[in-house]
């Protein structure tokens, strides 16, 4: 078994979070961020997560057993604070959290015993997400940084899957300015290299690009 | 928040049963049978054409089409059906490899059809087009749509997936093209050009109207 990790929202993401308001919905991390998630400690706000105890959790839950099934969604209360609050901030949490374990329990036929817990919660978890923001149609705080997904436990892939699922709705040359900026940390200048273009050129392709992305996702354009 | 999180923990925890969990087996189980009916459907309706009658006597066709149109249609429709057993999961997603049967039968038939036009012309290609178009279309839809509907009660709609609109497009086209491959086995029309404007162009309509409007039903809620 696994042992638990415990870690912190927005802890040491704050020393080198890129933070910025616009109205999408983005759950980013530079793909060149291969390192561990960061670790610290937060009494007054400290989650933990623990991957092997919840899958085994579930599975005793998927069978019937209620104590397990209490178990899990008290463990996983904090985590689920800690998720939405990472990427929305002055949201109304709790609300995220109801719809989430209450769509948990209607879905949990859908979790494949055999297969991770995490990807399965956090798949859920992002659906509630993005639900929120197509409702709120409001600004939404959101916050560029290298931990986001990491924090949670989700590891890299799942974090750019995020990322890949918005992305993708996108034209290749505004998902490719987006990505290269916002994702791998290049200036403006660099992107516009890269993708042979001027700067203002890639200037306005992010723009846009960010505008579709709060389109798609319900929000107003300005 | 405490007090009403934990009042919703206590409920949905009072609240368990075993549940019936999500099996792929049962989705090819039913595509199995629903196959078999439109089969009998077919062969009971419209009767299957001379070489598919012959074949079941262990007598080859003299050439491929009789064999080859059927089952271009069949690999599509177990492609997207695959696509659709994948799918129906909230963390699962699918490669780009493993609907390539689609790109690949959609490209074979294209190719044929471009040398088709190519040899013979577009005048001699297009009076090829029309015997049975209405007969093949509304049995692709019909019978698209009866698989869709058996697909949604019995499947869609008890899953979760995060990609709505692939799955509407994926559901539309194994149903349509298993529908297709059904009915191809009556179709004695086997000029590429019929089988990509005909047979091609009934799918990817109906495919795309699935996909136009099943996706908001899909949305994990």
């Amino acid at each position: 078994m696994r042992a638990n990790r415990t870690c912190t929202p927005r802890s040491s993401c704050r020393t080198d979070v890129r933070s910025v308001s616009v109205h999408v919905l983005a759950m980013i991390i530079p793909k060149r961020a291969s390192v561990e998630p960061r670790v610290s400690v937060n009494s007054e706000t400290m989650s933990t997560y623990s991957p092997d105890e919840w899958q085994a959790m579930m599975r005793a839950a998927l069978d019937g057993d209620a104590r397990a099934y209490r178990n899990l969604l008290q463990s996983l209360r904090p985590w689920l604070v800690d998720y939405f609050d990472r990427r929305l901030r002055g949201a109304d949490i709790e609300d995220l959290v109801q719809m989430t374990l209450m769509s948990l329990h209607e879905k949990r036929h859908t979790y494949d015993p055999n297969s991770p817990f995490m990807p399965w919660i956090a798949a859920v978890a992002r659906h509630k997400l993005i639900d929120y923001v197509r409702r709120a149609k409001r600004r939404v705080h959101v916050e560029l940084t290298e931990d986001l997904g990491l924090a949670d436990g989700l590891g890299t892939d799942l974090a750019h899957r995020d990322v890949a699922i918005l992305l993708a709705q996108l034209p290749k040359d505004q998902a490719r300015c987006i990505s290269l900026q916002k994702l791998e940390g290049f200036t403006a200048e660099e992107v516009a290299q890269k993708v042979s273009k001027n700067t203002s050129a890639v200037k306005v392709a992010i723009h846009r690009g960010m505008r579709k992305l709060q389109a798609l996702v319900g929000g107003r354009s300005r | 928040m405490n007090s009403h999180l934990d009042d919703l923990i206590d409920r949905l925890a009072d609240d368990l049963k075993p549940v019936r969990l999500l099996r792929a087996s049962r989705l090819w189980f039913g595509a199995f049978i629903g196959l078999m009916t439109a089969t009998a459907f077919v062969f009971f309706v419209y009767s299957f054409r001379p070489e598919v009658i012959a074949l079941s006597k262990g007598v080859l066709p003299s050439h491929f089409t009789p064999i080859g149109k059927p089952l271009l249609f069949f690999t599509l429709g177990v492609t997207a059906l695959s696509a659709v057993s994948r799918l129906n999961r909230p963390e699962s997603e699918i490669k780009l490899l493993q609907i390539f049967p689609i790109f690949g039968g959609s490209g074979i038939a294209i190719v044929n059809m471009g040398f088709q036009l190519a040899t013979k012309g577009w005048n001699a290609s297009a009076r090829q087009l029309n015997e049975n178009v209405l007969s093949c279309f509304a049995t692709i839809w019909v019978g698209g749509s009866l698989g869709m509907f058996v697909l949604w009660k019995y499947w869609l709609r008890q899953g979760a997936t995060s990609f709505p609109r692939a799955m509407a497009a994926m559901s539309g086209l194994a149903t349509a093209s298993l529908m297709a491959s059904a009915y191809a086995l009556h179709c004695t029309m086997d000029a590429p050009v019929y089988i990509v404007l005909v047979y091609g162009v009934a799918v990817t309509v109906f495919t795309g109207t699935v996909a136009l409007f099943g996706g908001n039903l899909l949305r994990l809620r």
